[in-house]
């Protein structure tokens, strides 16, 4: 009887055993995890939104037309907080190169900076996405003939829409004194949320904006990078100056040497940019150092009072970062997202003492490809972090979106 | 003369054989006429020299009787003891034999001591997914696993502890193989696209059981059952045949063979429950048909490095489950019975 009973269960488990297992289980909430996406095509990562409201992550990507190459279409993908439930998105146009560059999130509307080339004519763009719809409501190109304009940045808290970025134009270098240069200049355009133009900046700033934050109804700290106009030389710098429509006064001290900027982050009653340093002019890949520039400015009209700047990854652990963002994670606690020269993707976090800034961690990631290339890196709840990068996957010609994210540590293994 | 000598030595010896069977009958004889006293002087220069073993035993087992009768328990003990130490798995007849012969026999320990094994066999290893992790989205791909075929082969000692309870370890190599495959889909504006990588994941441990086994009979068939616990030690972990990524319904392309050892636990438990037979072969040897599962206990990943091979995760997509692995085989032993046989503790 035992026997009996032995075999039959003997035979019912060598049953299930024997039978192929497909996986059902549900995948649990996970404290960190690495997610790969993408279309069929070569894929960039460009930017990254938590929609709170929807508990979704929305990811902005470029995604180049089938073979790998021709024009640009934006992709967007929406996932859940899991980065599963993906959903994909794109603006389908035939012959139109579209370039996003940065997001904002606007109740549930998407407005998408960057540049739109349509018959070799180059501008400023800005699309409106509907997350209800998940459609592309509309995409304009701002610009004039002949001229090529691009918005690097995005600000909407005021209600409108501000793209900041660069113009190809003439660069008024005497005072109108019919001493013109063609050349960059700052461009920045004030749209109503339904895509129409209101205001254009005066043409004469040389060098492009790379982020705009809102100060005020009328002034805006920027980021910027500026040329010398007069010699040609390149002369890279950064400054923190304020937009009113004609570009203010008060730019920060201006740092020596061959200066990119990266983003700022206004504080209550100061301002943190970050950038980095290259002597190397035609290939600003090769970093020499990440600095801050800090300001601060009157809390009541938003001027500048003083500046200082402090390179803080100079030879960071042998290596040289290029960043890509900085994002505050607590009060005095901020992240760098970027890339080391060994081509690994680094989130560093670090600490604004007062009077000094330590790093509390340097966190390594990616493949190790010259490929990998981050994006933005975001802080929600509970202290995770979440960034998104483009990855190696496969091949070169492959590159793919990779969603990350971590524990409050910055940590996928723990 | 050499041939010469060794037939004389034959025929001498074949001689002495003769007469001693001739006294066994005679001191059968006078054992069933109740001359029990005539019996021992029959046998005796015989048991020291002269019985075939089977006579000996036959010999040893009417001494012993007629030690009984005679009311000689002490000798008839010292008797039946020599019996059993000649014939270690000799059996009374409840039927036919006296009752005083069972009474004494069952008065001996008469169950192996212990039992060596060696072991070799096949088993088919599947993963039993606990956690699903993917570096795809989790809900468009599609993980599949299959049990495949491994082996095994060791060595185990039973220690009997009770009656036919048995209680017992072993040292045993077994390689568990698994198949694993998953699609991703990557969306596109024209087309679903996806990708596929599938992998045969070898788990290579030292596995060192500690089970409780009853032999259900001593026949010639002896089936028997077990359960217990193993504690598998880890020697390395490969995937192998691992497929490139690669458009679904293009062929595989195999990278090479990847150590994945330092990504499993070195440590992992697992149930065993066993049922089998054991048939005797020669002399008191016995071969064994067993068949037995082992349920993974714990988790085989080491959770904490889940993402550590960024290059692997990144470039192909690769993020094992977390899991354990179950599995079944089907051994062949070989079983030899350790006997020492002594009087039980009368209490």
């Amino acid at each position: 009887m035992v026997i009996r009973q032995g075999i039959i269960w003997l035979s019912f488990l060598t049953i299930l055993l024997s039978c192929d297992n497909k996986s059902t289980v549900e995948p649990r909430q996970e404290k960190s995890f690495v997610k790969i996406y993408g279309s069929e095509t070569r894929n960039e990562a460009v930017d990254l939104i938590y929609n709170e409201s929807e508990e979704e992550m929305i990811i902005l990507a470029r995604a180049f037309e089938v073979g790998f190459s021709g024009s640009r279409d934006i992709m967007i993908i929406k996932t859940d907080a899991n980065g599963n439930n993906s959903n994909y998105f794109f603006t389908n146009t035939t012959n139109v190169d579209e370039n996003p560059v940065q997001m904002a999130l606007v109740g549930s509307d998407l407005y998408i900076a960057g540049t739109l080339e349509n018959n070799e004519e180059i501008d400023m763009m800005l699309a409106r996405f509907s997350l209800n719809t998940n459609t592309f409501l509309w995409i304009n190109a701002y610009g004039e003939p002949g001229k090529d304009e691009s918005a690097f940045s995005i600000d909407v808290t005021s209600g409108q829409i501000i793209l900041a970025g660069s113009a190809e134009d003439s660069i008024d270098i005497d005072d109108d004194q019919n001493l013109d240069i063609f050349g960059t200049v700052k461009n920045v355009r004030i749209i109503d949320p339904e895509g129409n133009e209101i205001l254009e900046s005066p043409r004469k700033n040389s060098g492009f904006v790379k982020d705009i934050k809102r100060f005020n109804a009328n002034v805006y700290h920027s980021l910027s990078q500026e040329i010398d106009p007069v010699t040609g030389e390149v002369n890279v710098q950064i400054d923190v100056g304020l937009f009113d429509g004609n570009f203010g006064t008060g730019y920060a001290p201006q740092l020596s040497g061959n200066d990119f900027p990266v983003n700022l982050i206004r504080l209550d009653s100061k301002i943190i940019a970050l950038g980095y340093r290259s002597d190397r002019v035609d290939d600003p890949q090769q970093s020499n150092g990440t600095f801050l520039l800090v300001a601060a400015y009157d809390p009541i009209n938003g001027n500048l009072i003083s500046s200082s700047s402090r390179t803080i990854l100079e030879g960071f652990e042998t290596l040289d970062i290029i960043p890509s963002k900085m994002v505050q994670v607590e009060t005095d606690q901020f992240l760098i997202l970027g890339n080391a020269n060994d081509n690994s993707i680094r989130l560093i976090k670090f600490i604004d003492t007062g009077n000094d800034y330590q790093f509390l961690w340097n966190n390594v990631f990616g493949s190790f490809r010259p490929s990998d290339e981050t994006a933005t890196v975001l802080a929600i709840q509970n202290n995770e972090y979440y960034f998104n990068a483009t990855i190696f996957f496969q091949s070169e010609d492959f590159t793919k979106i990779a969603l990350f994210k971590t524990d409050e540590n910055g940590r996928l293994d723990f | 003369m050499l041939f010469f000598a060794g037939g004389i030595l034959f025929s001498i010896n074949t001689y002495g054989q003769d007469i001693c069977s001739q006294n066994l009958e005679s001191a059968q004889r006078q054992f069933d006429e109740g001359r029990f006293y005539n019996v021992e002087s029959l046998i005796s220069e015989c048991l020291r020299d002269g019985f075939t073993k089977q006579e000996r035993i036959n010999a040893l087992e009417l001494l012993a009787l007629t030690k009984l009768y005679l009311d000689e328990m002490d000798k008839a003990d010292s008797v039946y003891l020599d019996l059993l130490r000649q014939d270690p798995e000799h059996k009374v007849n409840e039927l036919v034999d006296p009752p005083d012969l069972i009474f004494l026999h069952n008065n001996f320990r008469t169950t192996p001591v212990f039992y060596w094994s060696i072991i070799g066999g096949i088993n088919f290893t599947n993963a039993l997914v606990i956690h699903e992790y993917s570096a795809f989205d989790n809900t468009l791909t599609n993980e599949q696993y299959k049990a495949r075929l491994g082996f095994e082969g060791g060595l185990s000692i039973e220690f009997n502890v009770y009656k036919d309870l048995y209680i017992g370890g072993g040292l045993v190599y077994n390689r568990k193989n698994f198949f694993f495959s998953d699609e991703a889909v990557f969306e596109s504006k024209e087309r679903s696209d996806g990708y596929k990588i599938s992998y045969i994941e070898s788990n290579n441990f030292i596995s060192l059981p500690i089970i409780a086994k009853y032999t259900v009979s001593k026949d010639k068939i002896r089936p028997y059952f077990y359960g217990g616990i193993s504690l598998n030690l880890l020697l390395f972990s490969n995937q192998n045949d691992l497929g490139k990524i690669s458009p679904i319904g293009e062929d595989l392309i195999e990278i090479s063979s990847r150590n994945i050892s330092s990504y499993r636990k070195p440590v992992n438990l697992s149930g065993v429950l066993g049922i089998g037979a054991m048939i005797k072969s020669s002399g008191l040897s016995l071969l064994a048909l067993d068949l037995k599962i082992e349920p993974g206990l714990t988790i085989i990943n080491r959770e904490s490095r889940r993402y550590a091979d960024q290059g692997i995760v990144i470039q192909n997509g690769i993020v094992n489950d977390a899991m354990r692995i179950n599995s079944i085989s089907l051994s062949v032993r070989f079983v030899r019975p350790f006997y020492n046989p002594k009087l039980k503790k009368i209490n």
